[in-house]
């Protein structure tokens, strides 16, 4: 993305709306998706850079509330103390923008992953075709999304529970010029586990288990699935089947990162789909 | 004016039907506004091969497309004309025009996915 800055002010409602909720479910043409999409990458990177300085500044202002203090204590004088004011309005008021902006932050998915991504389709979506996208990176571990609980003892003593919520981020459906049908689904299952060692202490630990599924259909008319092909699985991960009208294939990716968010890989996507097409041939059209 | 000699594509190669306006200045070809960089005078194609990095969003999916294509065999055009601009890419060329295919479903969006 250029350097060009945008502001929250600049957005306009459906984007302040996607912005503050993380979430959209409707469908558009790609040039409308990326017209869409464009604004809030742009901004997304700036409040980025922003609220990286604004935690730089608030480590200094930490730093700086102490040394009038001490500056107080040798020189046994009250008048340094007026500093420490000063850097305790400034923290103050650095925290509250940065939780303006904290609440602001869109996932950077959208910007590092889902717009490239359309930029790609883009090349094989025709521009009236319709691109239908539910995102919902909006992920609270609240008892709505807990799907199962775990709880663990030792000896009668509880060493921890681990809490697994499920979240459907994900879901993008288009079709290319060549009649292909692409659906990509994301799935987040989240743990958090919660430790307590022998002395109490309590630790608490995310981990984000995520399931890619890309299902891709060729048009019979065009394509077609060489005997020897059928069934001849490349990994256990790419099912292949095939209908009246359609070749399938389906190819489950795993990711597992600690923490609550990670990237989704855009590269394994795009090898996968790129992929399928190395076991067709092409169908002789009729003149 | 003549057609594009650009190709369009990501996953497959085909041919771009929209008509030229400007040639490329590093390869020749006739290009649309298009397959045109915005900012120089080369075409997204050319940058692609190009090392430089560009700061287009637009050249982006054509590095990736000249990335996979590189590495990839037998990677599919569908056109009829398939310049030697694309002889690094192992292409197996298939002489039918999309558009031309018939019955081929324009997507519309209650055939969108039964399964």
């Amino acid at each position: 993305m250029n350097e060009k800055t945008q502001t929250y002010g600049s957005l306009t409602l459906a984007q302040k709306e996607f912005v503050e909720t993380d979430k959209i479910n409707t469908k558009m043409s790609i040039p409308k998706w990326i017209k869409f999409l464009e604004p809030i990458c742009r901004f997304d990177e700036s409040a980025d850079r922003i609220r990286k300085k604004l935690n730089f500044l608030v480590v200094l202002s930490s730093f700086g509330f102490f040394i009038p203090v001490f500056i107080a204590i040798f020189t046994t004088s009250l008048t340094p103390l007026y500093g420490t004011a000063i850097f305790f309005i400034a923290l103050v008021l650095l925290v509250k923008q940065i939780k303006k902006y904290n609440k602001r932050d869109v996932n950077n998915n959208i910007r590092n992953v889902i717009y490239p991504l359309l930029k790609v389709f883009s090349l094989d979506v025709g521009h009236a075709q319709s691109v239908a996208m539910r995102i919902n990176f909006n992920k609270p571990l609240t008892a709505e999304n807990l799907a199962s609980e775990l709880t663990e003892t030792s000896e009668d003593r509880h060493i921890g529970t681990s809490e697994y919520y499920l979240f459907d981020v994900l879901d993008v459906r288009t079709a290319f010029v060549d009649g292909t049908r692409v659906q990509m689904s994301v799935f987040d299952k989240i743990r958090q586990r919660e430790r307590c060692n022998p002395r109490g202490k309590t630790k608490i630990k995310h981990k984000l288990k995520r399931r890619i599924i890309i299902s891709v259909k060729f048009d019979k008319k065009l394509y077609r699935l060489p005997d020897s092909n059928i069934n001849n699985e490349a990994s256990d991960a790419i099912k292949i089947s095939s209908s009246d009208n359609w070749i399938k294939f389906k190819v489950l990716i795993k990711q597992s990162v600690p923490g609550k968010t990670g990237d989704l890989p855009m590269d394994k996507i795009l090898e996968n789909i790129h992929y399928f097409y190395q076991y067709l041939t092409i169908k002789e059209q009729k003149a | 004016m003549s057609q594009c000699e650009g190709k369009r594509g990501f996953f497959i190669l085909y041919d771009c039907s929209k008509e030229a306006s400007k040639q490329c200045s590093e390869c020749g070809r006739s290009m649309c506004a298009e397959h045109l960089s915005k900012i120089g005078t080369a075409c997204y194609e050319c940058m692609a091969k190009s090392t430089l990095s560009s700061e287009e969003d637009q050249a982006h999916p054509y590095k990736l497309r000249h990335k996979m294509m590189s590495k990839n065999v037998n990677s599919i055009y569908f056109g009829v004309s398939l310049n030697e601009f694309y002889d690094m890419y192992d292409t197996s060329s298939f002489d039918i025009k999309l558009a031309a295919v018939e019955n081929m479903a324009d997507s519309p969006d209650e055939l969108f996915f039964d399964s």
